[in-house]
């Protein structure tokens, strides 16, 4: 029963709560060096969910120091939510994780 | 620059009054007279400092020039602080009240997407120069929302002494430009990607937006749907780079 409930509730990485306008490296890696801690919370079978609600500007240098090493750690099981804004799009589909 | 070189039908106004035209402060102006940017002329005893309205007119309406000479002026001098970014922070902080004033300014149109790849050309400067700047740290950084333009300029070492650290082979600062525009290629040694400027470009092709971007001598110039990749040679060198985005 628990682990079902922990499926069905995915850990949600909120983007807003790094800022609205996401855009130098430093500031990527910085944000992911800050979440491990977060991370480590997540179990083996869990899934996240990346969540750009209120991010106005995202370019891919940081969605590179962020996103790839998400998906790089959490493959599959890595979902993205409230993707319309255009430079969302846009540097998703640059870095290849406009799934 | 004497008072009798400037003809009768020049207009003159004081220091106090062109400092506000040009939004710029007193103390600025003077830096700029003594280095030769923006030349007063002097009058009457005291030597008060007096100005052209012609030469006010000028330097208001070419932005760009203004960010052009400060990035190829072989004279280093420290932009004025309204368009001066040393700091990544700084550019930062600048970048979000653009970002902010064009949400208010541009509500059905793009925003996002300008300040995106204002952002990926201003951090582009900063990742590729910090701990190298030849001599002024930073970018310039200029936008009107009423011309509908930003401006960014650095003096760094430009993408040909950039490139060439990781590609040896390239010689000319065209053949640079080329490959930062098309080629997933980083100059900083253990980072495996460099797709910022190719970023830029899928941006402005796919949107009404015109890019020019110039580093050395070789000047790109691109606009929507525009497939063709032609890079110009200028005969203004410029060591960093510049860009202007028109929307």
């Amino acid at each position: 029963m628990y682990s079902n409930d922990r499926i069905l509730t995915p850990m949600i990485i909120k983007m807003n709560k790094f800022g609205k306008v996401l855009i130098s490296r430093p500031a990527g890696r910085e944000a992911w060096l800050a979440y491990q801690s977060t991370l480590e919370e997540c179990g083996n079978e869990d899934f996240i969910e990346v969540d750009f609600e209120g991010v106005e500007v995202l370019t891919p240098s940081w969605a590179d120091e962020f996103l790839t090493p998400l998906f790089g750690s959490f493959k599959n099981r890595v979902g993205l939510k409230n993707t319309t804004n255009p430079s969302v799009i846009e540097s998703l589909k640059i870095l290849n994780l406009d799934r | 620059m004497l008072y009798s070189c400037i003809g009768m039908d020049d207009k003159l106004l004081a220091i106090g009054k062109t400092a506000k035209l040009l939004g710029v402060s007193i103390d600025t102006l003077r830096r700029w007279d003594k280095k030769g940017k923006f030349s007063s002329a002097r009058i009457g005893s005291a030597g008060n400092r007096y100005y052209r309205k012609s030469d006010i007119d000028l330097f208001l309406g070419d932005s760009f020039a203004m960010a052009r000479d400060w990035a190829g002026n072989k004279i280093p001098y420290e932009p004025d602080q309204k368009y001066y970014c040393q700091t990544r922070d700084v550019f930062q902080a600048r970048l979000e009240h653009f970002q902010t004033e064009l949400l208010v300014e541009n509500k059905n149109t793009f925003p996002s997407l300008i300040s995106a790849i204002s952002g990926e050309i201003g951090n582009n400067s900063f990742d590729h120069n910090i701990g190298n700047w030849p001599d002024i740290l930073g970018v310039y950084f200029l936008y009107s929302l009423t011309e509908k333009k930003v401006v960014l300029a650095d003096r760094g070492l430009g993408i040909l002494a950039t490139l060439k650290k990781v590609r040896r082979n390239l010689d000319s600062h065209k053949e640079a430009l080329r490959v930062a525009f098309t080629e997933t290629i980083s100059g900083r040694g253990l980072e495996s990607r460099g797709n910022g400027l190719k970023f830029v470009r899928g941006v402005v092709m796919r949107n009404p937006i015109k890019l020019f971007f110039q580093t050395g001598d070789a000047v790109l110039t691109l606009q929507q749907n525009e497939e063709n990749f032609d890079i110009e040679i200028s005969e203004k060198y410029i060591r960093g780079c510049i860009a202007m985005i028109e929307f």
